[in-house]
């Protein structure tokens, strides 16, 4: 997983109810937009996130077009934390330490 | 049999446009073309002489909403109240003469939806979404469709008209036709409303626009019309040239890879 998947993950997990849109990511990542419109729309694909149309009233009430949002759904903000969590386990380096004997099936 | 009477429908109105579509829903309701046929040939007997305000024959209105109700796959009896739905309203047509034609169920729905139009709803909190709560999903179906098409041809209506109606139609309508799963129309219909109330918001400033328009253009056909309503809006909100034109030339730049974010299958649960 990219860092910049990650951080748009750990932004998301801070609310993981509160409704998100494009331009507040960029800005609150400072990630240039078209990093982060791929990225939301593969957690959407992965079933991570959803979006959909902002209220066209509030909107209007507001006086400007209708954000498209996103959240992370229920089971997707599971799946984001562990994924994060082995995105921070330590990752072995050549050298470093013993490489584990690999078992091949016998043939 | 039932076919050619469509077609003999055709050569004894050959100077409308409405035919072609009668046809189209006569087609999709092969066992119900006759009852079909009889409901056109009532309203546009009933409606001869009417206009739109586009200076079209008042017939070719009802038969694109029940065009749209065919689209729906909705009951051949919601196609003819469809056709019949301004009857009541418009002509010296009665319920009860509607009841003897086409049978309870035509009438019922029609006697319904007019009712629906007569009490008013231009504001949710008022009674008019009680009226809607109570009402059928074929009668419901019947007003969103019914407003779809005056908003397809809102363009002749006075400025104040379109104005009241586009609000409406984004306060009551839209919503309405979301919540009876109808997602294409409600996008259709806020679309349509928006583009009256704010002309400009649909709108990149031109430079943006066209930088926008090519980003877009890499995008799978299916996916541009969410994406670029997405960005534009987005796009509003910029204050300055300096952000927009920053904003616009990454998306160019990342819209090859969300193009192929969007070609390519997505392995549940794999964001990699």
């Amino acid at each position: 997983m990219t860092l910049q998947t990650q951080m748009v993950l750990r932004t998301l997990l801070e609310d993981p109810g509160a409704d998100r849109y494009g331009l507040e990511l960029c800005d609150l990542l400072g990630l240039p937009s078209g990093t982060i419109y791929p990225i939301l729309a593969r957690l959407e694909q992965v079933g991570w996130v959803e979006s959909s149309w902002e209220d066209p009233a509030t909107a209007e009430s507001a006086s400007r077009p209708r954000r498209r949002f996103y959240r992370l759904r229920p089971d997707g903000a599971e799946h984001a934390r562990d994924a994060l969590a082995r995105a921070y386990q330590p990752r072995r380096r050549a050298g470093l330490a013993p490489r584990a004997t690999q078992v091949r099936p016998a043939r | 049999m039932r076919l050619r009477k469509a077609a003999r429908l055709a050569v004894a109105h050959p100077m409308t446009t409405v035919d072609p579509v009668l046809q189209s829903v006569c087609v999709a309701y092969p066992a119900d073309a006759h009852l079909i046929i009889r409901a056109y040939e009532c309203a546009d007997q009933l409606h001869q002489g009417q206009r739109r305000y586009s200076g079209d024959p008042y017939i070719t209105h009802t038969v694109a909403v029940a065009a749209i109700i065919a689209e729906l796959g909705l009951t051949a009896a919601v196609v003819c109240a469809a056709l019949l739905h301004d009857v009541l309203s418009d002509t010296p047509y009665t319920i009860a003469e509607l009841r003897t034609q086409f049978g309870n169920e035509i009438a019922d729905l029609v006697a319904d939806l007019t009712r629906l139009e007569g009490e008013g709803y231009a504001d949710p909190a008022a009674r008019g979404c009680d009226t809607m709560t109570h009402a059928s999903a074929e009668v419901l179906a019947l007003k969103v469709a019914d407003r779809l098409h005056n908003m397809r041809t809102i363009r002749y209506l006075s400025p104040h008209k379109q104005q009241t109606k586009s609000r409406q139609t984004l306060r009551v309508i839209a919503p309405l036709a979301r919540s009876l799963g109808m997602d294409a129309i409600g996008g259709e219909l806020e679309h349509l409303a928006t583009a009256v109330l704010h002309p400009t918001w649909d709108k990149a400033p031109a430079l943006s626009g066209r930088i926008l328009g090519a980003a877009v253009l890499v995008l799978p056909p299916g996916a541009r019309r969410r994406w670029r309503e997405e960005w534009t809006a987005e796009l509003a909100v910029l204050s300055t040239r300096r952000a927009r034109a920053s904003f616009v030339l990454q998306l160019l730049r990342g819209s090859p890879r969300l193009a192929m974010t969007l070609h390519r299958p997505a392995r549940r649960h794999d964001p990699r």
